[in-house]
């Protein structure tokens, strides 16, 4: 069934965010930024594949499941809590959110 | 790739908006628990398992999905549900750290 796309998606999605991963390290010495920003553009993407009413597990599932991430930004906002940056931390937890939510609707009307 | 069919398949088996809330919590769990588990580990091991394996097994793009249907339902479900989710995870991480970190000190 859908097992070969959800992979594949999968691979090229994880890929596509460690790219992200490298740029930031290089650029700004920053991995947070990759996290914000594969957030940001993953919500916007997905809100234009569900606003157009294009289901595709090989992008939803797959690519776009992996190349946003849940887990890293959980662990980037505690490292800055240990770090008693409460807010950066904060900061950062509501710029993904924020700027997730704000993308997805936009491209969710849009498409 | 293993994360995404570990997703897909939690998706299959756990019913409704329940599974994202089991992905994202389990797997920012084990994330942190991972990094203090793997600290002496090679470079190679660690971008497997945190940013490939757990990267991939928890997502954000489902999550915006599903809190705009949670604010279109109402203001106050949305709010909840973005809230709760982000708290619960990041409480999930925080508890990873920790008790990866009491296994590293015996």
């Amino acid at each position: 069934m859908s097992l070969i796309e959800i992979a594949l998606g999968g691979f090229l999605g994880a890929m596509a965010r460690y790219l992200f991963y490298l740029v930031a390290e290089s650029r700004w010495r920053q991995p947070k930024i990759a996290t914000l920003l594969v957030n940001i553009i993953g919500s916007f993407v997905i809100g234009a594949f569900v606003g157009s009413g294009n289901l595709s597990v090989f992008w939803l599932t797959g690519f776009l499941g992996a190349f946003t991430t849940f887990s890293t930004m959980s662990l980037d906002a505690v490292k800055d809590f240990e770090d008693g940056k409460w807010l950066d931390g904060i900061s950062y937890l509501a710029a993904n959110l924020v700027g997730g939510l704000g993308l997805f609707a936009a491209a969710y009307m849009i498409f | 790739m293993a994360g995404s069919l570990l997703r897909a398949w939690i998706y299959a088996a756990v019913p409704g908006t329940v599974s994202l809330w089991v992905i994202n919590i389990i797997g920012s769990f084990l994330i942190g628990f991972a990094v203090m588990k793997l600290s002496g580990k090679s470079a190679e091991l660690r971008l497997f398992i945190s940013t490939g394996l757990l990267g991939s097994f928890t997502t954000f793009s489902a999550f915006s999905n599903d809190w705009f249907r949670a604010l279109e339902s109402s203001a106050a479900a949305g709010i909840v549900y973005g809230l709760a989710m982000t708290v619960a995870a990041v409480a999930a991480a925080a508890a990873g750290l920790w008790l990866g970190r009491k296994g590293v000190k015996e």
